[in-house]
């Protein structure tokens, strides 16, 4: 719902940001709305996590920045991936997968 | 982000900041707008919308902040920050920052001008490459650690071992050079055999060094010159190879130069050239002479502890051929060790020692300070808090500011240092040209070291408190923040009991020191010091090759100095009794059994002319001095000293008793005479040995003599005199070291003499330190206090009142101090007793007085602010807020 806040580690939000802009580049409220969308509302991240992580990741090389228009003919910084962003999403893809699996079977055991 | 891209980020980051900070600005700004349309378009008015946007943006600031945590270069901005806010700090409180980088200019200087003196005495290592792997070999016995060795036993040792790569020894030699024309100039120079040169591993500047061949005795005529000779005396010619100098009599060649820094002063003391250290067959097997040292290098991979055992294999398996040396050994000792004579090297690091005390009553005072200006600031520190600074940030921000005050009190310190270790070198060991005390990279690093950890420790302690202060109590304190002080109290009690205990530290070090050293210096040698001129002379070349020539020489000398107007008295011995003897020898009592092996006494055996007793104006206790009929084909005779004649003889006269040497033929001497106990005043270590035993000179004719002049007028005036009666004689002898037993009993002490100064400048800049300290804690202390104190007057309190509460709680202060104080000068004066045993300071008396003195200038420095809280004017003070 829209008050709940779920705590987000960082390295799982550089994954849903990573996501989020694999399908093409966006501004910042955009990316704050597809990770709401493609988590169903779960996370619901706050500027204040978001430019950060956007920032940092920008330096570490896996997004590029640049100005352009938005939908109210207003200028915005738009983020797109790299292609080290795409090889960063792949990684921590797969690194997730293994982690969640590996809990799923610790879970499960008696 | 690979690297170019990074360093234009960077760069950006740092000097395009404000570029950055609009576009962050835009951005969000952007977020903004853009999630206020949506909600317009959900359905909220403008106003609604725009709040709800704000709201869910969470604080424009606090989102613009952690962008800027992330930022790359963050750290950067945020120091320089720090540090140019300390800067404007410390601006706006001049008088703060005045006293704080003075006070520590001055403690950190004491600390870096002291670690310059022992950089370049003892940590500096030495010119040759790879120098710890350099070592001296010495014999051992029970009665020595250092002894020298014979040829015999140099040639075994360097033919039977495999641990060393080289092996050489070596002899200083003093060689008389004669230029036509010129006065005959005593040269210094060192004799070392053929691996000499290669240990040390240090190519020639000209020319080269000796051939193995050139160690053969006849082949040996050639030298090289130490770069200094050269410059000196050649003008640094390029052309001074081949070319020939007259030495002791004898023509040698000029082969090579040595680079300059090669001589080393500190370690061979003056060097003016080398040569080689020549044998003959039957010089080689001498194994009854120990005149030589020996250095090696080691061989790669071989440990120091691997190779001394080996050595000692050896020595003990040339102990069992060959008897002489029954019961001795041999160790190895790193050569750059070997260097400095143990008293010096002992003050040098207790100076060092108590300097670090000086420093810590420094950062004490500061932390005190400091302490003072956190309360104050109490409430600048809570508004940064909460405007969002992390108590991280906060401490960061304290310590900057700490650091800047220490960073420049330290690069003060350096000017103070650079000027005091100028002052320092032209005194310590002045007769070494070539050996000043130098600046170099490790004292400049010394000094920043001890500045940043001045200024964390000084620094840590209002930073730890800034970060805990309560936020809400600070802001709303009144500008005084005295809630804030009074939990700080006990914590400036402690540092106070603390500067008041090193400083009694300090003094009890300095103080025994001096008056230890005063003590020693007008302690009684047994002879007279003042009025007395000596000279030494050293008898080279073919016309005094025997004992006879040379007893001839000095009976004549003798003559003629007794002739000069003025001298009263003339004597000539072996050494000058101002350092001590330098021949000393075992003996054996007669009608006792002979001692075992290794356990031979050893006594000082020290030729003399029949007026010695007489010049040095000592006792004779019993029997009589020696004559002119005690030449060399009459029966050996000697003269003991007290100590002996009373442990080997103790209730019976010892004249007349006989004493011998080892071996087969003791050589039995008669005893004549006892006189009193000869001491060295220009000496402060042990003796080698408490034995004293002196023979006429026509029995036993040294090569080097030393001349005393004893006269009731100005001994200096003697000294032309004296040089002119000895070129009559011979002027192919020169006679050199020409000064008064005074003068060089101060040149003994001297390096010594100037480490205790420094010590008492140190003690009186800790003392003084301390006193402004207590005077502006208590200070601080009666302005806190001036509401309650106007209370008090109000209500009847007498000023004694007043002055006895301030006082009081001074004293009780002061005496918590000094009680844990005396515990540490008692322990610095143990390891006084224990570093300089000559030195007398076991002064418990001096231990009182210096309590007492410290105790009575804290009591003062308190007492004046008391004194002002006497004249507190109750009206005032109750308005005082």
């Amino acid at each position: 719902m829209k008050d709940k806040k779920t705590d987000l580690l960082q390295g799982t939000l550089d994954l849903l940001v990573l996501k989020a802009l694999a399908l093409g580049p966006l501004h910042g409220l955009g990316v704050s709305r597809r990770i709401e969308q493609i988590t169903k509302g779960t996370f619901q991240v706050k500027p204040g996590s978001l430019f950060p992580a956007l920032h940092r990741m920008e330096q570490a090389g896996w997004l590029a920045s640049s100005w352009g228009e938005s939908e109210n003919n207003r200028r915005a910084k738009y983020y797109r991936l790299t292609r080290a962003g795409h090889r960063q999403l792949e990684t921590e893809t797969e690194d997730w997968q293994r982690i969640s699996l590996a809990i799923k079977s610790a879970l499960q055991a008696t | 982000m690979p690297l170019l891209p990074r360093l234009t980020r960077l760069w950006r980051n740092i000097f395009r900041r404000d570029r950055v900070e609009d576009e962050l600005a835009e951005e969000i700004r952007a977020y903004l707008d853009m999630l206020t349309d949506r909600k317009v378009q959900d359905g909220l008015s403008p106003e609604r919308a725009r709040r709800e946007a704000l709201i869910e943006l969470g604080g424009f600031e606090q989102v613009r902040e952690s962008v800027r945590e992330v930022r790359m270069g963050h750290h950067l901005e945020t120091l320089m920050q720090d540090l140019s806010f300390g800067l404007r700090m410390l601006a706006k409180n001049p008088g703060f920052s005045v006293v704080a980088i003075i006070t520590l200019a001055l403690g950190i200087g004491a600390n870096t001008a002291m670690f310059s003196v022992l950089n370049t005495y003892l940590f500096r290592p030495l010119p040759y490459p790879e120098p710890d792997r350099l070592v001296r070999l010495f014999r051992t016995s029970p009665h020595s650690q250092r002894w020298p060795h014979s040829p015999g036993s140099f040639f075994d040792h360097r033919e039977q071992n495999d641990v060393f790569e080289y092996l050489a020894a070596y002899n200083f030699i003093r060689p008389n050079l004669v230029d036509p024309g010129a006065p005959a100039e005593r040269l210094s120079g060192v004799a070392g055999t053929a691996d000499f040169f290669p240990a040390l591993g240090v190519q020639p500047a000209l020319g080269r060094t000796f051939t193995p061949e050139e160690h053969e005795l006849g082949a040996h005529r050639v030298v090289v010159l130490s770069n200094r000779f050269w410059m000196s005396r050649f003008g640094g010619d390029p052309d001074v190879l081949g070319r020939t100098m007259r030495l002791d009599g004898q023509d040698v060649t000029i082969i090579g130069v040595m680079p300059a820094g090669f001589d080393h002063p500190l370690l061979w003391g003056p060097v003016d050239l080398w040569s080689p250290l020549a044998f003959d067959a039957e010089g080689r097997g001498n194994r009854n002479s120990n005149w030589l040292r020996i250095l090696g290098r080691l061989k790669p991979g071989v440990t120091m502890e691997q190779a001394e055992q080996a050595m000692v294999v050896i020595a003990g398996n040339i102990a069992e051929q060959y008897t002489q040396y029954a019961g001795e050994s041999v160790r190895l000792e790193p050569l750059k060790q070997s260097m400095s004579d143990e008293v010096s090297r002992k003050v040098m690091w207790f100076t060092f020692g108590l300097a670090g005390f000086v420093l810590l009553i420094a950062c004490a005072n500061l932390a005190n300070l400091q302490l003072v200006r956190t309360a104050a600031r109490a409430r600048e520190y809570a508004i940064r808090a909460a405007l969002g600074a992390g108590r991280a940030r906060l401490l960061r921000q304290s310590l900057t500011e700490s650091l800047t005050v220490a960073l420049i009190g330290g690069a003060l310190s350096l000017l103070l240092a650079l000027g005091s270790v100028k002052f320092i070198s032209s005194r310590l060991f002045s007769d070494l040209p070539g050996a000043e005390v130098t600046l170099d990279l490790s004292v400049f690093l010394f000094a920043l070291l001890v500045s940043v950890m001045t200024g964390l420790i000084f620094g840590t302690v209002p930073a730890w408190l800034a970060a805990r202060a309560d936020v809400n109590q600070a802001l709303r304190q009144n500008a005084r923040g005295t809630i804030g002080a009074r939990s700080h109290h006990g914590l400036r009690h402690a540092l106070i009991i603390g500067e008041v205990a090193f400083a009694l530290v300090l003094l009890a070090g300095a103080g025994l020191f001096l008056r230890g050293l005063q003590r020693f210096t007008n302690l009684d040698p047994g002879w007279n010091v003042d009025g007395m001129l000596t000279a030494q002379i050293g008898l080279q070349g073919a016309n005094y090759a025997t004992p006879a020539q040379r007893t001839t020489f000095y009976l004549q000398l003798e003559e003629r100095l007794r002739a000069l107007p003025g001298v009263e008295q003339v004597a000539i011995c072996g050494s000058h009794p101002v350092w001590g003897f330098n021949s000393s020898g075992s003996f054996r009592v007669e009608g006792e059994p002979e001692p075992q092996p290794g356990q031979w006494p050893e006594v000082f055996f020290e030729p003399i002319s029949p007026d010695y007793f007489e010049t040095l104006k000592a006792r004779l206790l019993e029997g009589r001095a020696f004559t002119p009929a005690d030449t060399a084909d009459r029966p050996a005779v000697v003269i003991i000293n007290e100590t002996m004649a009373r442990r080997f003889w103790p209730n019976q006269s010892a004249v007349g008793k006989r004493i011998g040497r080892s071996g087969q033929d003791p050589r039995w001497q008669e005893v004549v005479g006892v006189v009193n106990d000869i001491a060295f005043p220009g000496y402060l270590g042990e003796p080698y040995t408490r034995y004293q035993a002196f023979r006429p000179l026509t029995q036993s004719s040294p090569n080097g003599i030393v001349i005393a002049l004893r006269t009731s007028a100005s001994p200096e005036a003697l000294a032309s005199p004296l040089r002119s009666a000895v070129a009559e004689l011979d002027p192919t002898q020169p006679v050199h070291g020409v000064r008064t037993a005074r003068s060089q009993v101060d040149l003994g002490i001297g390096n010594i003499s100037l480490l205790g100064t420094l010590l008492g400048a140190f003690a009186a800049l800790g003392l003084a330190l301390a006193a402004i300290g207590i005077y502006g804690v208590t200070a601080y202390s009666v302005a806190q206090r001036t509401n309650e104190i106007g209370i008090r007057i109000a209500l009847g309190a007498q000023g004694r009142d007043v002055l006895w509460l301030v006082l009081g709680k001074g004293l009780r202060i002061i005496l918590s101090g000094a009680l844990i104080g005396i515990i540490g000068a008692y322990a610095v004066a143990r390891l006084l007793i224990w570093a300089i045993p000559e030195l007398p300071t076991r002064d418990p008396a001096a231990l009182v007085a210096l309590t007492f003195a410290l105790v009575a200038i804290a009591l003062i420095a308190c007492y004046l602010p008391a004194r002002r809280a006497t004249k507190v004017d109750p009206m005032i003070a109750l308005r005082y807020e």
